[in-house]
């Protein structure tokens, strides 16, 4: 992945974004991955100047204040931000949720594994997937 | 003066024979006093009286019957046709005529027992009703022209009183069927009365001016008003709610103008009021039934307030069910949802203490945390079960080909079963319209299972499948350790197992998806089965 740029990690839940992180330490990705615990925070984080626009952001769904949607609703309407790819990483296995969150132009979607191996395992393909793709900037 | 003696016994004779006829209106007494007086004054052996079926039934055979004998059992035939030598010849001569032994017709005219070739007939006729036939066994000779001629007045005169006896039988007769009929016509009323007044319903008539005729008990117990009270009240004014009565009468009128009545002979709910005044909802049938004085319409009524009461109970129990059921499907689909993420960390972080602290904890500290693994793993399972079942009820799929024998390969593939233990199928498999991807993991799971819990060297899994009238029907039999058919019910059920969940790592979810997914597709799922002699799941799917 693009070195300078960060990863933004949108969770709630504190295990699982440690798992993320511990993941990607493993990894040995050097990206910085910022963490914020949900979508207003993550919104703020992304339309303060100083900062550079992440490379990916990896999404929770189900989150307190503003959730992994209406996050996304809020992303695609801002022009600097929209082309950020996003992909989402969650519990949900609903269809409903597969559905819109694709409508909302989201790069992958990814169901949590119960499991610290099986959770590495993704985040290498994720890893490996966006250090090879070409991104719009 | 052998002449004139002779007159005098003629004329006394004709006086007493004259005397015996007419006496009684009863066929057999009249002719049994006649016929005993000219029996023995002319010394006779037989007589009898026969009467044209006519006479006695207008639309009668024309043939003849005896009526009286004298003496009695004597007739061979009773019955005589138009065609007989005795008919065709009164009705040529319409006289009287004898004829003797000497004559060839003679036997002809025996229809008596014991006549033998011998003695002479004479034959009168009876008016038009028929004739009498006399018999002399003595005699050489036919009677003769002036002795006929003698009885021929007196006979005439047994001819009216037979009439007479005919009708007044056949008067009397007429008179006894009329009393039958009307008591029939009496007691059809009483009855009709009795189921009037014991019908469940309501039962009220009205004439053309809508005034109430009939008013049986239920009506009085429905509206409250007796009989009394009601007949000869209108209707309209008396149980119809005020909203409805223009309607009525307007429908009447209509009704009576053009014979068309569009809530006639059939069932309609409205509301009535009764002496109180209170309005209820009823169920209404009106039958309009003419009768010479016009016509009358029957209404059959009947109170529906509990019956609407307690569909509006049940429609309201149905909401609540809906909206509980609803309830607990989110309730199963959240709790399941909200239970994951915790089970995840939990999961991270036992995995992180043996891989960052494994040194530390010892040995028995790192099989607890495998020990954990393994139930954490087990609860992911059950969680993953509660959604896959309540996902089941909750979202339709919808119906596509399925070609099982394809479907049976993959399945296979993904199952890869030990190289000691084989799947066969009996035949090529159907293609069926189902929801595919449930009906694979039916299959998927019964063989799973098969292969899972066998026990013997060579284990096998057979499938084989039938063609009912409206059913697929599909079957799974394996060699392996056999259920006890006090389990039969129980293994369906959810989160039962049949050995510990230690031994083997299951949910006891897999066969209550299954079930749920047969019963889904209209089919049943059942299971035959002796421990240690293999298993048989047979299950059946409607033909979509």
């Amino acid at each position: 992945m693009d070195r300078i740029k960060p990863l933004l990690l949108v969770e709630d839940d504190y295990v699982d974004a440690l798992t993320v992180k511990r993941a990607f330490k493993e990894l040995a990705v050097i990206n910085p991955v910022v963490h914020k615990e949900d979508g207003e925070q993550a919104l703020d984080f992304l339309n303060s100047e100083d900062q550079p626009a992440p490379k990916l952001i990896l999404l929770d769904l189900n989150m307190p204040k503003m959730n992994g949607i209406e996050f996304l609703e809020k992303l695609r309407l801002n022009e600097k931000l929209k082309k950020i790819p996003v992909v989402v990483l969650t519990t949900s296995r609903n269809q409903e949720d597969r559905f819109e969150t694709f409508d909302l132009g989201i790069a992958g979607y990814m169901v949590k594994p119960l499991n610290y191996q099986d959770f590495i395992s993704m985040m290498r393909t994720i890893n490996e997937y966006w250090n090879m793709s070409e991104q719009p900037s | 003066m052998k002449t004139g003696n002779r007159i005098v016994q003629d004329i006394s004779m004709l006086y007493e024979l004259s005397l015996s006829i007419g006496t009684s209106m009863d066929l057999y007494e009249n002719c049994e006093k006649f016929f005993k007086i000219l029996i023995s004054r002319k010394n006779l052996t037989f007589a009898s009286v026969w009467i044209s079926s006519k006479t006695i039934q207008s639309d009668g055979l024309d043939t003849y019957q005896v009526l009286h004998v004298s003496p009695r059992f004597r007739m061979l035939d009773t019955q005589m046709e138009q065609d007989h030598f005795i008919i065709q010849t009164l009705k040529e001569h319409k006289a009287p005529f004898s004829i003797s032994h000497s004559n060839p017709v003679f036997p002809q005219l025996i229809q008596e027992h014991g006549v033998e070739n011998k003695g002479a007939f004479v034959v009168y006729p009876l008016k038009q009703i028929g004739f009498l036939k006399l018999y002399a066994s003595q005699r050489q000779t036919v009677f003769e022209k002036i002795e006929v001629a003698q009885l021929k007045s007196v006979v005439n005169k047994f001819a009216t009183s037979i009439e007479a006896c005919i009708s007044h039988h056949q008067l009397r007769e007429e008179t006894q069927r009329r009393i039958n009929i009307q008591r029939r016509l009496r007691d059809n009323e009483i009855k009709l009365k009795l189921i009037f007044n014991t019908a469940l319903d309501a039962v009220v008539t009205i004439n053309e001016k809508g005034i109430i005729t009939d008013w049986n008990t239920q009506a009085h117990k429905v509206f409250g008003f007796s009989p009394e009270d009601a007949i000869g009240q209108e209707l309209g004014s008396l149980i119809i709610p005020h909203q409805h009565r223009e309607a009525h009468t307007r429908g009447m009128k209509h009704f009576l103008k053009t014979g068309e009545g569009p809530v006639l002979n059939k069932r309609i709910e409205i509301t009535a009021i009764n002496r109180t005044g209170l309005e209820f909802p009823i169920e209404l049938s009106i039958v309009p039934l003419q009768q010479e004085n016009g016509y009358f319409f029957s209404a059959f009524l009947r109170d529906i307030s509990k019956r609407k009461e307690a569909e509006q109970k049940k429609e309201e129990l149905l909401e609540e069910l809906e909206y509980v059921n609803g309830e607990l499907r989110d309730f199963a689909y959240i709790v399941s949802h909200d239970l994951k993420a915790p089970l995840r960390a939990i999961s991270a972080l036992s995995y992180w203490i043996e891989e960052d602290y494994g040194e530390l904890i010892g040995e028995e500290g790192q099989q607890q945390l495998v020990l954990l693994q393994g139930r954490v793993n087990r609860m992911h399972a059950l969680i993953e079960g509660i959604l896959e079942y309540s996902r089941i009820g909750r979202i339709r799929i919808k119906m596509e080909a399925l070609d099982l024998n394809q479907s049976l390969d993959d399945i296979l593939d993904s199952l890869n079963p030990p190289p000691n233990f084989e799947v066969r199928r009996v035949k090529t498999f159907p293609t069926i319209n189902c929801e595919r991807v449930r009906i694979e993991q039916v299959f998927q799971n019964l063989i799973s299972n098969a292969i899972k819990y066998n026990d013997k060297e060579q284990g096998w899994v057979e499938l084989d499948w039938i063609e009912l009238d409206d059913h697929f029907q599909f079957s799974v039999k394996d060699n392996g350790q056999g259920i006890d058919e006090k389990h039969f019910e129980k293994i369906f059920q959810i989160f039962q197992t049949l050995q510990a969940k230690d031994k083997y790592e299951s949910t006891g979810i897999g066969l209550t998806i299954v079930k749920r997914i047969i019963e889904r597709h209209e089919g049943k799922i059942w299971v035959e089965s002796q421990p240690n002699n293999g298993t048989t799941f047979a299950f059946t799917i409607k033909k979509y």
